[in-house]
Formats: C-alpha cells, structure tokens, sequence
C-alpha cells in the first residue's frame, strides 16, 4: 500500500548533537506550517495570527504578562515531571491546582475570622499547608495505582472534574463574599496573604518560588537516592522490584510531590493574580503544563524556560482572540500540534528511513 | 407525576446519554482489542459533533452531518493511529495530544457558532410500532431517533465482529501478541490501523448523536468529559461489547440524575453533587474493578499500548 513496502526504518547507531537539534527545529516547523494552514482554511491571515501569537516576545508589558502565566505552568510543569519520570502518567495538575486554591481559600477564610496565625508569617505557613494539603489529594491515585492496579490517567483526569466543580459550588455557595454583592468571589485576600510584585513589573514573586522549585525539583531528581529511585521505577516496575525499591513509596512520595508544587500553582493565581477565589480560576494551565512538561523532555531547568514560552502563547491568544476575533482555542491547537510533531521526530532521531530500490 | 411516567422519564433519558457513551466505548473497545490504546475520544468526540452541527446548521442534511462526523473524527484517530502504530510513539502521550488538539480545534472552530447562539432541530424520533406500546419501557427505549436504534444493532454486531468472525479473531491476536499474529501472516499494521479508524468512526458518532440528538446548541467543551468515561467503561466492561451496553446505560443514568431530578421538582440535593457524580462514580467503579480483577487480569489485550515492530 502507498509504495511503503519500500520503505525501511534503520536503528541509528548515534545520533549527532546538530541533527537531534535539526529534527527538533523541523518539528516545530511542521507544527507551524500546520496551523498556518488551517489558518488559511479559515481565511485568517497566518502571518498576522502568527505576529499576534508570538507578540508577547515584543512588548514589555505583554512579556511581564507571559511571566506571569508561566508561574503556575512552571509550578505544575515541574510536579508533573517527578510523576512522568516514575512513569505515571498524571493528568491531575488542573484538579490540583483547584485544590490548592480550595486549601488556601479556606485558609484566608479562617484567618480573617480567628486571625491565629501571625500575620508576618502567613504566607509560608500558607505554602506548606497547601503543599502537603493538594499533595494528599494526590496521593490519592497513587494508592490507588500502586495497591490496586487502577490507570492514573482516568483516574487524575476524573479528579479534575471533581475538584473544579467543588471548588465552583464553594465559591457560588457557602464561601460567596456576603458583601459581595451576589457575585460569585470570595472574600478578598488581605494584603498579608497575597504575594508581592517585583518594583517595576507586574510579576509577582512566585516567579522567584517558581525558580527555586525547578532547581529543588532538579537536585532531588538527580542528586539524590529518591531521584534514582524514580528513575528505576519509571524505567521499569520488575527491575525496581528486583533492586528492593517499594514502588508505593516511590510513587505515593512523587505524587506528595507533583501535587503539592501543582497546588502551589493554585495558591499562586489567587495570591499573586486574582486575590479572590474565583469560579473556574485556572483556564487550563494543568493541562498546558502536560505539553510543557515532555516538550521539555522532562528537564525541570529547561522547563522554566518552555514554561514562560507557553505563557507567552496563551496571552497571544488572547491577544489574537481581542484583535481577530479568533478563539483562545487556537493556542491549544498549536500546542497540541508542536508536541505531536515533537514526539513524532523522536523517532526520526533514533531511526533512519532508507527507501529499498528494488 | 405519575410513578410509572417518572420511571419512563428516567429511562428515556438514560437511553439517551447512555447511546451516546456507548457508541465512543464500542469503538474504543474495537481500537484496544487489537492492542491500541486511544486516549483521544474526547477530542474526536468533539469534532464529531461540532462537525455535525455546522452541517446540519449550515445544510440542514442529518444523514450528510451523521458521516461527515464520523469522516472527521475518523481522520483524527488515523493522526493517532499513524503516530502510535508507524512512528512508534508513546501511544498514551498521543492520544492526549488528540484530545487537546480536539478540544482546541472544537473551540476555535467553534466559536462563531458559540456566539451566535445557533440552534438546530433534534432528529425526529421514529416511534416503532407495537413495541413503543410496551408499558413503562416501551417509549424509552423505541421512542428514540434511528441513531440510538444505531446503537441497540451495533453493540451485537461489535461482539460478533470481534468473537465471531476471522477478522474478529485476527484483531484480538494481534492485540494479544502481535509476534505471534506477524508470523501467522497477519497483517498487523493493517488491522492496528483499521481498528483505530473503526474507533474514530465509532467516536465520531458518539458526538453527532451528542448533538443531533439532545443538545441542538452549541458551547465550548460540550463533551464534558464524556470521552473520558467511554475510556473507563471500556475497562468495567471487561473489553467486551455486550458488558458495555449495561455499563453505558448505568453512566448514562448517573449522567442524567440530575436533570431527572429537576425534572421531577426535587431540589434537597445541590446540583453539582450531581455533576460530581459521574466521575468520583467512575473513581469508584474502576477501584472495585481493578480490586476484584486484580488476580487475574481479564480481558486486557496482552499487547495493548506496546508498540510493535518486526526488528525486536
């Protein structure tokens, strides 16, 4: 069929650094032809689209902005990571990033009744109990995955659901802002409990947290025994087993971890951004961060970076939805398009297609 | 109301959702038999209905809306299949980037019919005569549209497909060990790519019927995750066509409560404990499964989400 019989694909013995590169950059390049084309099926000028889209690289104010949405991509981007490299496949960073904001709601909530908590010291205090609330809820599919066999992906993807839809009823129901006029917001988050802008910016200073994480998150990868332990895991279950590691332990650990950071991205847009709890506060950062996460082949430090990328495209695509009128949904479909063209060059570095003559 | 009409409003609604859940779990169940994991049908399930929404709104056709739905959620497994099966790609990574780009292209695409607030008629449902008689039952299940009726015939005919015939045979060997199937002579790139299609197709079905069917309006994120469950009731149902009918219909029910409720002027419960349910039920259903399966593993293709090539 189509001639392919001819076709043969050849295990390269190695590959040069400049080629990896090459079917790297040919990859995206595919993934933008491809939008470009559907661009021009929607008789949308592709070069404006694409101007608009990467007009956050320009601009000082709209760059402030990438930053900005980087934070809570980074966050969930590097938790993410920890889970992938056990080779649990995590779909839960959107749920999660609910929860953490659930947690640190309700923490404000209590503070501003009982105010037990110094002031001075409530933002750490906030970090930690979000970190260890949200990575609870994540260790719930871990479990659930390690004891009963049951498939992460349906699994966090369902929790998702869960956890938005709470996190709406509260926000429309019990936590409404009394004096809010019937809005569906929160108290507002007093001054203690938000996070500071850097002078000259309006980039709050999760983006240092953010950066501190991806380091953190990079040490325990590869400096220590747990990092290892991840990567035997993620490598293969019998070998882990042969070697004594617990993949429980391993896997309920990672989780703590993936979520908690994803939950700080949560605690994030409401102290950095919105100041409130808001209804459906996250416009998909969890999943965006998935893209990030293997776009980056799984390297925290690289993340940071692939991070503010992608919130570079998400205010392009407001930007392109404000001045074309076309749906924010164009981003996810270019995302969507680099990372399969991206997983589909992986293969082309590790074979090479020789056309047989006869 | 009356307790007998009540009965019937329920089940009618639960024929509805679950015809629609049904549909995406049959084709899935088709995809993984031959060893394909596709996690992609809520992104093909969305392009299937907003295919068969801008057709019907635009031509008024439902027979042209019903198979170019199915045309374009079908392309889309054919990316996932050709990623997955020729290029050897991680097929779970795939088949996310399927819903993603699904969901995405559904939304940008969409978004003129979002704004615009289009309608479109139902399809007209076609009473059958005698059976739609049936007290209580009757009307729920043959007072439907020729596509539920669609659904009633294709559950079978997937079981029979797959357990009665050799092509049947030749896609669970293939699922089960493709070596083995390679050296018998079976084709099983062929077959791997044709039941990812048949799962595209089945997909895109799924989503016309979403539409055509039941909600004749359009917003972004229609499918509501309903992908996702076909995902998992493939699971409940053992990999097996027939166990996928009561598995649809059950989520179907759990789907519709909460309009069945307002239905009926019961409001004690909020609403999004309702919305809740369908996925911390799945949760909940696929943790006893996986506890009372956990032994053995049954009906699971031996094969399914492992790449294959002749070289290792």
């Amino acid at each position: 069929m189509f001639g392919l019989n001819r076709v043969r694909f050849i295990a390269r013995d190695k590959l040069s650094k400049k080629r990896s590169v090459g079917i790297s950059l040919l990859s995206l390049l595919l993934a933008f032809l491809t939008s470009g084309v559907m661009f021009l099926f929607t008789n949308v000028d592709p070069v404006q689209a694409y101007v608009n889209l990467f007009g956050a690289f320009s601009n000082y104010a709209l760059l402030s902005e990438a930053i900005v949405r980087a934070i809570p991509i980074m966050f969930v981007a590097l938790g993410l990571t920890i889970a992938y490299k056990a080779n649990f496949i995590s779909i839960g960073g959107e749920g999660q990033i609910y929860v953490g904001g659930i947690i640190m709601t309700g923490l404000v909530i209590w503070q501003l009744d009982s105010n037990l908590i110094p002031q001075a010291v409530f933002i750490p205090i906030a970090i930690i109990m979000v970190f260890f609330g949200t990575g609870l809820w994540g260790v719930i599919p871990a479990i659930l995955k390690a004891k009963v066999g049951v498939n992460e992906v349906l699994t966090t993807l369902m929790m998702n659901y869960v956890a938005q839809i709470f996190s709406n009823f509260l926000v429309i129901g019990p936590w409404k802002d009394p004096e809010g006029h019937g809005f569906p917001l929160s108290k507002e988050f007093p001054a203690y409990a938000r996070l500071g802008l850097i002078p000259g910016t309006t980039i709050n200073v999760g983006i240092l947290l953010g950066v501190f994480a991806a380091l953190l998150c990079y040490v325990i990868l590869s400096k220590t025994k747990f990092g290892f332990e991840v990567k035997v895991v993620g490598g293969s279950y019998q070998a882990a087993r042969y070697a004594g590691i617990s993949y429980t332990k391993v896997v309920c650990l990672g989780m703590l971890m993936s979520a908690g950071f994803a939950g700080l991205a949560g605690m994030n847009i409401l102290s950095g951004v919105t100041g409130k709890l808001r209804p459906d506060f996250s416009p998909g950062y969890g999943y965006t961060a998935i893209i990030v996460a293997w776009l980056c082949n799984l390297n925290p430090i690289i993340s940071i970076f692939g991070s503010i990328f992608f919130g570079g495209l998400l205010v392009g695509g407001e930007v392109l939805q404000a001045s074309m009128n076309i749906s924010v949904g164009v981003t996810n479909v270019f995302q969507a398009l680099m990372l399969i063209f991206t997983l589909s060059g992986e293969f082309f570095k590790r074979y090479k297609i020789v056309w047989r003559s006869d | 109301m009356e307790f007998g009409t009540i009965i019937t409003t329920i089940l009618m609604l639960t024929v509805q959702e679950g015809s629609i859940l049904l549909f995406a779990t049959l084709g899935e169940i088709f995809t993984e038999r031959s060893g394909i994991l596709n996690l992609g049908l809520e992104g093909m399930m969305i392009i299937g209905a907003l295919t068969s929404f801008t057709i019907v709104y635009t031509t008024g056709n439902y027979l042209l809306a019903v198979l170019l739905a199915i045309t374009a959620s079908l392309m889309l497994s054919l990316v996932h299949a050709f990623a997955s099966i020729s290029l050897r790609v991680n097929q779970t990574v795939s088949g996310l980037a399927i819903t993603i780009l699904g969901l995405g292209l559904s939304s940008f695409l969409g978004r003129p019919l979002a704004l615009s607030r289009a309608r479109v008629e139902p399809i007209p449902a076609i009473p059958i005569p005698i059976l739609k008689d049936i007290p209580i039952v009757g009307s729920a299940f043959f007072n439907q549209n020729i596509i539920v009726y669609l659904s009633y015939i294709l559950a079978f005919l997937v079981w029979f497909i797959l357990f009665k015939t050799n092509f049947g045979l030749n896609v669970r060997s293939v699922g089960e060990n493709p070596s083995m199937a390679d050296s018998l002579g079976i084709n099983v790139f062929a077959i791997r790519y044709i039941s990812t299609a048949v799962g595209g197709a089945l997909c895109g079905l799924s989503g016309a019927l979403l539409i055509l069917g039941y909600y004749p309006s359009w917003y972004d994120g229609i499918t509501l995750g309903r992908g996702w469950i076909a995902v998992a009731l493939v699971i409940f149902s053992s990999w097996n066509p027939l166990y996928a009918i009561a598995g649809a219909y059950f989520f179907g029910m759990m789907g519709t409560l909460n309009s069945t409720f307002q239905s009926i002027g019961f409001y004690a419960i909020p609403a999004d404990f309702f919305r809740m349910l369908p996925y911390t039920l799945t949760i909940l259903v696929l943790t006893i499964f996986s506890y009372t399966k956990s032994k053995k593993k049954f009906g699971v293709p031996a094969a399914l989400g492992q790449p294959y090539s002749r070289e290792s």
